[in-house]
């Protein structure tokens, strides 16, 4: 009988095993890492950007800056098709693809002095796709926002006590961020502080629930509409202010208190779905196109990746990993823990997404074995996952269930809130930087209005503020998902073309350019079915315009970027040269 | 040998909390550099502030400075890599 323990410990043992082996020979016949190697962080080391750090340090701060929301909600929808199918992505695609491609874009970062990847794939494909790839990153960014506002809105509409504990954390982050950066306290101390104020967040949101409307915890009320359309306008205030903020103010003290909470609710999830040994009761395979993307019926090929990107491969991570964590690598060897090692901890994140729902789906959301794969989308995905954590804390600890359901909100909206204030930092850097390009007097009074910074992020937010109104998250996610899952496949391509002509492995290239070309053919598949399966049944004319022109500009890069691929791999490898360093 | 592993795995485990506490102050601390170097070494680029021969005195303190600038400007042409891998995004 399959059980939440066998499912998390299976998770353990083919991770580590798969680390050991198949890591190992990426590292020692792919990469060729070699500890004689200098790395940028001596070679360039300037004691600001570029300084070797500890590995552990390294692996846990690029674990917490990939973990975050994503891993949760992908999972969490995936669950209609069955638990099975939705766990051989997570593993598989963590193993094969998504732990290699951002193992591979560290590694090929190191060797280019700790360039990103996309500069690495300008060095080796052209530099034809400038102004368009930075139109993508912004599109890309501006349905981050529209996602995450809905996740967040959504989520604390239909648990109110998450919304007091929420905003107390707004306010518990602003306090620890003035006793750590404007006292003299020490930083244990104040640490200590923080994780007390962190528990008074939850015990706070438990007691004083914000409840706007009576009623309003039923997603089918037009009690919940109302209040989910007043948390769309406070997020977009909040949006825009927070990111306008200095960052020790709020951005960074709720980004430290983060990687407790990160750490905390994996350490609680993992002891108690191993210790509750309690048996599998959502069915393990469903049907093959279960209702998943915008409620409509959704072939598991190729929409997969449209539904799970974090916890399974992300493109962001190729920008995370090759932008700083490259410029900190001490020793060569240690980017397999950092980048390889890093993946699977997020893997193991997604595990616990699923293992959770497996045990706790049916009798949580009262749908039958039969239905569950045309009904789960309307009734479960993130309030399922929540509900199904919370039951397990509450049946291993004996934690009071709303104490618990308040925790994982708290821990989700966390999470979703930094992306939502650095994804407008970056839309914001990124859309100076996109006129900048195209501007040709910067000193032009409408170049010096559009590029403003309140302008800026006005824009982006009102957006992803109009998208997330109008769209569930549901339909929103997998338009974030597929954008991601290309910059994914850009990255891998780019890998391959790395291990092909620069290092030369041989065979062990099919190690790369074989999930490179299937996530390549996978995404544009599932981007072309989004667009004419999902965008016609949008709500609105307007939303349908919006998301469909951002997936059409995200399938032309595509195609453009795959025809470089495609002429790239067909130069000589002695065109090339070698890697510096 | 197992208390050294213990003790050093702890350090970097802890190490990385630690790290997430700073790691935006250093992005805005560098554009804080970056802006108060471009007020020293305006004259290079033509901004007339401070005159050139605060400028001259001031360089020999300005080396390290100098050269993390003439790094920067090189790395400009990775912008994206530069804007994405500082501002961390999920």
């Amino acid at each position: 009988m399959i059980n939440s323990a066998v499912l998390v410990i299976i998770a353990i043992v083919i991770y580590i095993s798969l680390y050991y082996t198949y890591g190992k020979s990426l590292q020692n016949k792919v990469v060729k890492a070699d500890n004689n190697r200098p790395t940028p962080a001596h070679t360039k080391y300037d004691g600001v950007d570029y300084v070797p750090a500890h590995p552990l340090v390294l692996y846990g701060h690029h674990f917490a800056s990939i973990a975050g929301a994503g891993p949760i909600v992908g999972p969490a929808l995936a669950m209609a098709w069955g638990w099975l199918p939705g766990l051989i992505w997570v593993w598989f695609g963590n193993v094969f693809i998504g732990a290699v491609h951002d193992y591979l874009s560290l590694m090929a970062s190191v060797r280019y002095d700790g360039k990103s990847i996309q500069w690495v794939s300008g060095k080796l494909m052209g530099r034809g796709t400038g102004v368009a790839f930075q139109m993508y990153i912004w599109f890309t960014l501006m349905l981050v926002v529209a996602a995450f506002v809905a996740v967040v809105s959504k989520l604390v509409t239909v648990t109110p006590q998450a919304a007091s504990a929420t905003l107390m954390l707004l306010v518990v982050a602003i306090i620890v961020g003035f006793l750590m950066y404007k006292t003299k306290l020490s930083f244990y101390v104040t640490t200590g502080i923080g994780i007390a104020l962190l528990i008074f967040a939850v015990w706070f949101g438990y007691t004083y629930p914000l409840i706007f409307v009576p009623g309003q915890t039923d997603p089918t009320s037009a009690a919940f509409l109302q209040v989910y359309h007043y948390w769309n306008l406070i997020l977009w205030v909040y949006i825009i202010i927070a990111s306008a903020l200095p960052v020790w103010i709020l951005l960074q003290p709720r980004d430290y208190l983060n990687a407790y909470i990160l750490w905390f609710g994996l350490a609680l999830g993992a002891i108690a779905f191993i210790g509750l040994f309690r048996a599998v009761e959502v069915p393990s395979y469903t049907m093959w196109s279960a209702n998943v993307v915008g409620g409509l019926p959704s072939p598991f090929w190729p929409t997969i990746p449209l539904v799970i990107a974090c916890g399974a491969l992300s493109g962001f991570h190729s920008l995370v990993g090759s932008g700083t964590t490259s410029k900190q690598l001490d020793k060569e060897l240690h980017g397999l823990m950092v980048g390889y090692g890093g993946m699977f901890t997020e893997g193991f994140l997604a595990t616990l997404v699923i293992a959770s729902i497996s045990v706790y789906g049916l009798s949580l959301t009262g749908l039958t074995a039969a239905e569950w794969g045309t009904k789960y989308i309307t009734v479960g995905g993130l309030g399922t996952f929540i509900a199904s954590y919370a039951q397990g804390a509450h049946d291993f600890f004996g934690i009071n269930l709303l104490v618990a359901k308040t925790f994982v909100v708290l821990w989700v909206s966390a999470f979703a809130l930094t992306s939502l204030d650095t994804a407008t930092r970056l839309g914001r850097f990124s859309w100076q930087e996109l006129f900048g390009m195209v501007a040709k007097d910067t000193s032009a009074g409408w170049y010096k209005t559009i590029t403003n910074k309140w302008v800026a992020s006005f824009i982006i937010s009102a957006f992803g503020v109009y998208l997330a109104w109008n769209a569930s998250y549901k339909v929103l996610w997998p338009a974030f998902s597929g954008m991601n899952q290309m910059l994914a496949s850009i990255a891998m391509m780019t890998a391959a073309l790395w291990v092909a002509k620069i290092q030369r492995a041989g065979n062990w290239t099919y190690a790369v350019l074989i999930p490179a070309l299937f996530l390549w053919i996978t995404v544009t598949a599932a981007l072309i079915w989004y667009l004419v399966v999902v965008v016609p049944h949008m709500a609105t004319l307007g939303t349908q315009i919006a998301v469909g022109a951002i997936t059409l500009i995200g399938l032309l890069i595509n195609f453009v970027l795959a025809y470089e691929f495609y002429v790239s791999w067909k130069r000589p490898s002695e065109e090339y040269g070698v890697a510096p360093s | 040998m197992w208390k050294h592993k213990i003790k050093y795995f702890l350090k970097g485990f802890f190490g990385s909390f630690k790290e997430s506490s700073t790691e935006f102050i250093e992005f805005e601390e560098r554009e804080l550099e970056n802006i108060f170097a471009v007020l020293l070494m305006g004259s290079y680029i033509g901004i007339p502030s401070p005159p050139t021969t605060i400028l001259i005195r001031i360089m020999p303190h300005m080396v390290r400075e100098i050269y993390v600038m003439q790094r920067r400007a090189i790395d400009m042409d990775d912008i994206l890599g530069e804007m994405a891998g500082l501002m961390d995004i999920e």
